[in-house]
């Protein structure tokens, strides 16, 4: 396993954690089924399931198309030609395998959460091994990044893992070993999500730099693969959009999730007089705040970002998907594997 | 303002602070609520900063200024002027009755007086004596006058002076009537005083245009804001009426001397404005003026001429013939007088003016010299003055050889030794001429100052013996005058030539152009400079401004003059005496001057009247003589211990009072809030056929204003309610949806959590 620059020297002493805590069983059970298909076209390094972008002459047809002048006459179709009398070459699709990099958000931001410890782990336990009560949307992605590396995985696909907030704090290379689903889930359980301080520079945002992590990824990797980012997106449009130019000039794939807390969603924060003295995790200052009357407003903000989110993940043909803590992470994540596999096959057909 | 529980007020008004320590109480420092996606909430929050701190601030307004206006109305507040308890108070009703000339207009009703009389009747109608009710009268009519001398219980009394009130010829005096409303008022100010100002109104009441501004800032300012004095006004009067009044009377000979030519051909010149809407249209008033001697006249004995009122013409002037009685029958009175009359109108009191005019039979001239010499073949160069003087006095009778004081003529003279000239002589003559004031004994000089201010005249010309004029100082202290005569007369090289006349002095009016013509030949070789200081007027003067005839009242009185000559009538000082000035100017001298010295009080109804000797009334029998002030047109004969006439006192009506013009509220309104500064002015619905204005019993006895400060108060309450409802963005939430949800960030819920 090799870190960031400021690898964390915690982790060690959380060696033994219990994976189960972040894939509950039903999850599991739902996803025991699936397989993860590239949606992008993608080049591996050995044969696989998945297609590759050179429609060469391999063993799978891909399609025909009009004899030029210069053509190879050894790819003419002569069965086609018998009965139309029309000259034809006939394609074929290379598989590759899978590369699966998983980007898991670790900001400040991500350690929000208003679900309880127990009511989303799968074991019972009432707290977190760090203590906490809360079930953060940190543990949502951790779960999430388990869940899809474990399904790359057992599909005999290679899967790296990074964690990155305003810098990459943890990587681990790809991989399809036997014992790299529990280095990921040891990864993740030993580098938590943490509230930050204000910066030194006196800036008032701490938010992820998605570009950075995106840039030191590509900088490993030379293939193309699928890029899963497990994120709040709690960052500017700009810098995401200038992130994900990167990944479409690799011609990589991405599949984005979005995690937030349904407390983040709807803003439905209990009155107080004199109002609500609200804490920002990524080194924002306190403000004091009357709900109700800034909800509007608020749910406005969130809504317009997460849409503009999402229309520019959509139009650069990636895939987005939102997803609330409070909701059990198996049938979403089935239903998004299932509903992209279909729409790949579509595309194919 | 002021409240009916002080007490309970300021408690009530220290709760206003609480919507604000409430404010800061929740605002202390409260345990703070992490927050995940606070870049949306500031992103919110700097979208609606203004808003909201916009709504806290109308919250806070809303909140506060309920509680004030609850508090106030707790606190039971007056509005400025009503005073606690007023309810409870005893109220002084000051009853200003207008009975000035203007309120004797008559529109078809009783007359205004009448009007206000039952006004006031009706006020009186809402006091209540058993609750400490009381009332006072004072008339208008200048100079206003209490007629009760101190706010009565006694209202029945007070009615009965009410009824007694006449109306008076006098101008309204709103600034009298405001000092006795202040001596009037109570000096506790637990009472409650309304002024009610009972009047018509019309322009000769009060001239809102001409009189807010200057007798209105005149009057005494007898309340302000605070205290507990309203005014009252009955609405001013709209019916037009129109009226003429006799302006002034004056006749062109100060004095008519029945032994004189012309008595048929006597004139006056008279004045007469008139008032109301009829101004536009043309009209012809009947004048008729007579000489009365207060006996009956026959029809006949006046004399009739009409005067013509053009359209839009509203002063006119015109000369009219003085009718005379019969010679025969004016032996039996020593007094007479002018009186014009015209057609009777509105106002009756303005329809008739007096005026003293003297008849005399003849006027006695003392000419105080040595005794003549009878040279008279030595030609006119052996005249003296005193020659020169008497036959000017009586020409036609020099003419015809007969002695110089001949009983027939109408100016009669006398020859005097200055050295023996004694009070009993001053006492026959009417005028008296001192040729050789150096001759007289310098104790004679203040019974010649006695002489002159009791009505008789005195011309004084310089000593025509060379050296020094010693006589001068004398002269100058008898009659408390500031002239200044040089020591020594001087002789004039080149002469100086007579150029200028006044002939706007009464005393040379009558000759009038001609004047200019007859000055030009005089010319003086010798005369006595004299510096009048503005002490009298000069009459006539040579070049160079140098005085020669000037004439003066007497210092500190109305009556007596004296005329002074700065050249000796003689012909080695001037060649007056031969010129044709002498004579005319010699007659004005006596006949105008002892009119004008003799003096005569005209005065307006409502001036006061001098009373060093007895008042008695000569008509009309009505004519109102009240302590020193004549109220109504009238004659009244001045009389000395001995039963003699001094004078003749001659009162008419004010024409300030004539003007019958209506005016509006709106004009009327400022003028008398500045009359008098109250808390509270209102027009009064008594005689208003609106129905409009106030009556006594609302008048300075407002209930508290809590009511409506707390209908107020709970409006704003409302407001509160429905702005706390409307800015917090509150929604209905579905009952069991809510229930099923916990309660995401909030910092209980995170601890139950944790727990």
């Amino acid at each position: 396993m090799a870190t960031a620059d400021e690898p964390r020297t915690d982790t060690n002493a959380n060696a033994s954690v219990d994976a189960s805590l972040y894939l509950h069983p039903q999850t599991l059970a739902r996803l025991s089924s699936f397989e993860l298909r590239a949606k992008m076209i993608v080049e591996g390094l050995s044969s696989g399931q998945h297609q590759s972008p050179y429609q060469g002459f391999s063993v799978e047809f891909a399609q025909h198309r009009p004899y030029a002048p210069g053509d190879d006459l050894r790819h003419l179709d002569w069965k086609v030609f018998a009965r139309s009398d029309k000259l034809h070459l006939k394609q074929y699709q290379q598989e590759t395998n899978l590369d699966l990099i998983v980007l898991v958000d670790c900001s400040g931001s991500m350690s929000f959460g208003s679900r309880s410890f127990a009511d989303a782990s799968g074991v019972g336990r009432e707290t977190s091994p760090d203590g906490r009560s809360h079930w953060s949307k940190f543990d949502h992605a951790t779960a999430l990044a388990a869940a899809l590396s474990y399904i790359t995985l057992r599909q005999g696909d290679r899967v790296g893992l990074e964690m990155f907030d305003e810098q990459v704090r943890l990587v681990l290379r790809r991989s399809s070993n036997q014992g790299t689903w529990r280095q990921i889930v040891t990864a993740l359980s030993t580098h938590p999500a943490r509230r930050t301080g204000a910066p030194a520079d006196g800036s008032t945002n701490r938010s992820s730099d998605l570009k950075r992590a995106i840039e030191q990824t590509f900088a490993q990797i030379t293939n193309r693969c699928i890029i899963a980012i497990v994120s709040d997106f709690f960052m500017d449009l700009d810098m995401i959009k200038d992130a994900l130019a990167r990944t479409r000039s690799a011609r990589a794939d991405v599949m984005a999730f979005q995690i937030m807390d349904r407390a983040e969603l709807e803003f439905d924060l209990r009155e107080n007089a004199g109002g609500v003295l609200l804490q920002g995790l990524e080194g924002e200052s306190l403000l004091r705040i009357d709900p109700r009357a800034l909800r509007k407003g608020y749910l406005e903000a969130l809504n317009e970002h997460n849409t503009r989110l999402r229309a520019l993940l959509r139009g650069m043909g990636y895939d987005y998907t939102l997803v609330n803590t409070h909701d059990y992470l198996g049938p979403a994540l089935a239903s998004f594997v299932s509903r992209r596999n279909a729409q790949i096959k579509r595309h194919l057909a | 303002m002021s409240f009916l529980n002080p007490s309970l007020a300021g408690v009530a008004l220290a709760c206003v602070l609480a919507p604000i320590i409430i404010h800061l109480l929740f605002r202390r420092k409260r345990r703070p609520v992490e927050w995940g996606a606070m870049r949306f909430v500031l992103e919110a929050f700097r979208r609606n900063r203004k808003r909201l701190r916009l709504e806290q601030w109308l919250l806070l307004a809303a909140r506060t200024l309920a509680v004030l206006l609850l508090a106030l109305a707790v606190g039971r507040p007056m509005l400025a002027g009503n005073r606690p308890a007023e309810s409870l108070r005893a109220r002084d009703l000051i009853l200003v009755i207008d009975n000035s000339l203007t309120s004797q207009a008559n529109a078809g009703s009783d007359g205004a007086l009448a009007d206000s009389r039952k006004q006031a009747s009706r006020l009186l109608d809402e006091l209540n004596p058993a609750k400490g009710d009381r009332a006072s009268i004072i008339t208008l009519a200048g100079p206003a006058e209490k007629r009760v001398d101190a706010p009565s219980l006694d209202l029945a009394g007070v009615r009965r002076v009410l009824d007694q009130i006449e109306p008076a010829d006098s101008h309204a005096d709103f600034a009298g009537a405001a000092s006795l409303i202040r001596a009037a008022r109570p000096d506790n100010q637990d009472r409650e005083v309304t002024v009610a100002v009972l009047s018509s109104l019309r322009a000769g009441v009060l001239d809102a245009s001409r009189e807010s501004k200057s007798e209105a800032d005149q009057a005494e300012t007898v309340g302000s804001e605070d205290s507990a004095l309203s005014v009252l006004a009955s609405p001013p009067a709209e019916a037009p009426i129109d009226n003429v009044a006799i302006v002034g009377v004056e006749p062109l000979r100060s004095i008519f001397l029945r032994g004189g030519a012309g008595a048929s051909s006597q004139q006056a010149r008279v004045w007469l404005r008139r008032f109301g809407p009829g101004i536009e249209k043309p009209a012809t008033v009947t004048l008729r003026l007579r000489a009365s001697d207060g006996r009956a006249a026959d029809d006949h004995a006046w004399a009739k001429s009409q005067a013509r009122f053009a359209p839009g013409e509203d002063a006119i002037q015109l000369l009219a013939p003085i009718g005379i009685p019969d010679a025969k029958d004016a032996a039996a009175t020593a007094v007479s007088w002018l009186e014009a009359r015209i057609d009777e109108d509105a106002i009756a009191g303005d329809n008739i003016y007096r005026r003293a005019w003297k008849m005399r039979e003849h006027i006695r001239v003392a000419i105080v010299a040595p005794p003549s010499t009878g040279d008279r073949e030595g030609g006119p160069s052996s005249f003296s003055a005193a020659d020169w003087l008497s036959l000017a006095l009586a020409p036609t009778a020099a003419a015809r050889g007969i002695d110089l004081d001949a009983e027939s003529e109408a100016i009669r003279t006398e020859r005097i030794d200055p050295a023996r000239l004694s009070a009993s002589d001053l006492a026959a003559a009417d005028a008296v001429f001192l040729t050789r004031p150096d001759l007289v004994d310098p104790a004679t000089w203040p019974l010649l100052g006695d002489f002159a201010r009791r009505g008789g005249l005195v011309l004084v010309c310089p000593s025509p013996e060379p050296g020094v004029q010693k006589w001068t100082d004398e002269c100058v202290k008898a009659f408390g005058l500031a002239w200044t005569f040089d020591r020594e007369s001087i002789e004039r090289k080149p002469p100086r030539n007579l150029r200028g006349a006044n002939v706007d002095q009464p005393l040379l009016a009558s000759l009038g152009a001609d004047l200019a013509e007859l000055i030009k030949p005089v010319v003086a070789v010798r005369t006595l400079p004299l510096q009048i200081k503005n002490d009298g007027d000069w009459l006539l003067r040579f070049d160079a401004n140098e005085p020669m005839l000037v004439a003066a009242r007497p210092s500190g009185s109305t009556r007596g003059l004296l005329v002074a000559l700065t050249v000796s009538p003689e012909l080695n000082w001037t060649n007056l005496p031969a010129m044709p000035l002498m004579v005319p100017l010699v007659q004005e001298i006596v006949r105008q001057g002892t009119g004008l010295a003799s003096g005569s009080q005209d005065l307006r109804a409502g001036s006061p009247v001098e009373l060093p000797e007895e008042l008695r009334l000569i008509e009309p029998a009505s004519a109102r003589l009240e302590g020193a002030v004549a109220r109504t047109n009238g004659v009244w004969r001045r009389v000395d211990a001995r039963g003699t006439t001094r004078e003749l006192v001659a009162v008419n009506a004010d024409p300030a009072g004539s003007n019958t013009a209506t005016q509006t509220r709106s004009a009327l309104e400022p003028a008398l809030k500045n009359w008098i500064k109250s808390r509270q002015f209102a027009w009064s619905r008594l005689a208003d056929p609106t129905g409009n204005g106030q009556g006594l019993g609302e008048t300075g006895r407002k209930p508290p204003v809590d009511w409506p400060l707390l209908l107020a108060g709970l409006c704003l309450l409302l407001l509160d309610v429905a702005f706390s409802r409307w800015f917090s963005h509150a929604t209905v939430h579905d009952r069991n949806e809510g229930a099923s949800r916990e309660q995401p960030g909030n910092p209980e819920a995170t601890r139950g959590i944790a727990a």
